[in-house]
């Protein structure tokens, strides 16, 4: 084995075992903080989705009709990452285990309120987009 | 390189990516995931704003104005 071979075949055993210590990494140990990072990200997604949905509509690239669609869509979304956030605050104050279930529910409920707004959005983007 | 070498190479090496890694991850909320006490979440919680949709569009909105009104200048102006 030459030594670039020996190199390569070094740096994908480092990449498999760093892969393998994520999925076991401590931060799954703490849903707490793992749900707030998410939370922080949606957030983060869901402000920059409906910037671009209100430029659209701003710059007359985007009909009222659809834009009142999207709007209702987001809308929801924010009651979703509301409902997380709160979730996230009742876990970390009692740490019960119906306290636990309920916030790991509303990460995946935002999850899928996101995930339903962005495609929308998607669905009915101006061509060139708006940014 | 011999074998054995390699292992202990790559024995080094993975701890050290791996805490790079964890270090991207705790960059978010500021300290190492596994070590943040429910006080810390709350007050980390509280820093996260959730903004009503009906005031980010508006912002957005006004900016999309603004640059549908630069749009129709440029062009009366080429034209």
């Amino acid at each position: 084995m030459t030594p670039r071979r020996r190199y390569l075949l070094a740096a994908l055993l480092c990449g498999a075992a760093v892969l393998t210590s994520c999925a076991t990494s401590p931060s799954q140990s703490d849903p707490s903080a793992q749900a707030l990072a998410s939370l922080a990200a949606l957030n983060d997604s869901y402000r920059d989705t409906v910037r671009e949905i209100g430029v659209a509509h701003g710059a007359k690239e985007l009909e009222d009709k659809p834009f009142v669609t999207l709007m209702q869509i987001a809308e929801r979304t924010e009651a979703a990452l509301r409902s997380l956030s709160a979730a996230i605050d009742i876990y970390a104050a009692t740490g019960s285990t119906p306290a636990l279930g309920r916030m790991l529910e509303a990460q995946a409920d935002a999850e899928i309120a996101l995930g339903k707004l962005v495609s929308a959005w998607l669905a009915v983007k101006p061509k060139g987009g708006s940014r | 390189m011999n074998a054995e070498l390699q292992a202990e190479l790559i024995r080094a090496a993975a701890p050290v990516v791996f805490d790079a890694i964890r270090g991207l991850i705790s960059s978010h909320t500021g300290r190492a995931p596994e070590t943040i006490p429910p006080a810390e979440v709350r007050r980390l919680l509280a820093a996260v704003r959730i903004e009503s949709a009906r005031s980010i569009a508006a912002e957005g909105e006004a900016e999309g104005a603004a640059r549908l009104a630069e749009t129709d200048s440029t062009t009366s102006e080429e034209g």
